[in-house]
């Protein structure tokens, strides 16, 4: 087990089941994204610190893009969650404010729930964190537009599958 | 050094721009103009095929930091790789708006940097594909300088 290891954050006050997958699109996996936690209109996700996802070579912190990809692919699962693998989502807006800095070398964590949902938008807040959910490095707001086009939602695998560890 | 050295100075600073690919010109009024080559791993949705918001919107925080660090660099007097590596804008928020569903396809950027101020500086930027005319998605971001 490598030292930066993805480990199921602890989130506490929050009801949500561990779990363990892959991204199912490819920027997904593209930033390393796995699923790691499923709850009620909640999904919980991490990515492993890469060399190659740094925004300044000189301080080896992950760029801001990456931590708005991650978070708007956590937030697209919650949305295909929420509404029952049913519908096709897609973005229609979000918006994210970096906390504090990143820190290098470190794996970056997600958190995304739906706060509200109607028939044709869902709207989520969000936020990315290192070892400390209550230490977010950004927070992240937004809506989906749902139905968005004629496709099967593909985010996430259904039924999720049980931890290989577990 | 020039605008163009400037420029390829601090994309060659940030690691996850080569990641996406992207490179960086300077158009016909001297602002950077960026591109991001079309390749399978910045999908999100498969079946369309449509490119992920998060492949979109951390290209244009890309473009949008390389045209403030170029507007910047006249008054911090950036003068060599190793400063401009110091030098990157580092996001404080950012807003973007999905517009049009981005196929497989390359995609276009420019920013234009609204305010610079002393403390916070706010730039719009814009990437399109096949017609200019048509953006896919836009973005307002607000930066500051890192501290020397």
């Amino acid at each position: 087990m490598s030292d930066n290891e993805l480990i199921f954050p602890d989130l506490p006050g929050i009801d949500i089941t561990p779990v363990h997958q892959g991204s199912r699109s490819p920027m997904g996996a593209n930033i390393g994204m796995n699923y790691l936690g499923v709850g009620d209109k909640r999904i919980c996700t991490g990515l492993k610190w890469d060399a190659a996802l740094v925004g300044n070579a000189e301080t080896g912190v992950l760029h801001g893009g990456v931590v708005t990809a991650l978070i708007d692919e956590t937030a697209g699962g919650a949305t295909v969650l929420a509404t029952g693998h049913k519908v096709s989502v897609a973005t229609i807006d979000l918006r994210v404010d970096y906390m504090r800095p990143a820190e290098p070398h470190k794996n970056l964590y997600c958190t995304a729930y739906i706060y509200r949902l109607t028939e044709r938008v869902a709207f989520f807040n969000a936020e990315a964190f290192h070892d400390d959910p209550t230490k977010p490095i950004a927070v992240g707001t937004g809506t989906f537009m749902l139905g968005a086009n004629a496709t099967v939602p593909d985010i996430l695998g259904s039924p999720f599958k049980e931890p290989n560890n577990a | 050094m020039h605008d163009a050295e400037l420029v390829k100075a601090f994309l060659a600073a940030i690691p996850y721009a080569q990641k996406l690919g992207v490179t960086a010109a300077l158009g016909d009024d001297g602002r950077v103009t960026c591109t991001m080559p079309f390749n399978d791993n910045h999908i999100g949705n498969k079946q369309l095929p449509a490119l992920h918001g998060g492949s979109l919107a951390s290209f244009l925080e890309i473009t949008a930091i390389l045209e403030l660090a170029r507007q910047r660099a006249a008054i911090q007097q950036v003068d060599s790789v190793e400063a401009a590596h110091s030098a990157v804008p580092l996001p404080v928020n950012v807003t973007v708006q999905y517009l049009r569903s981005a196929g497989a396809l390359p995609c276009t950027a420019e920013a234009t940097v609204l305010k610079i101020g002393r403390r916070t500086s706010t730039v719009f930027a814009q990437v399109w594909q096949d017609d200019a005319a048509k953006p896919v998605t836009s973005m307002t971001g607000v930066f500051i300088q890192p501290k020397a």
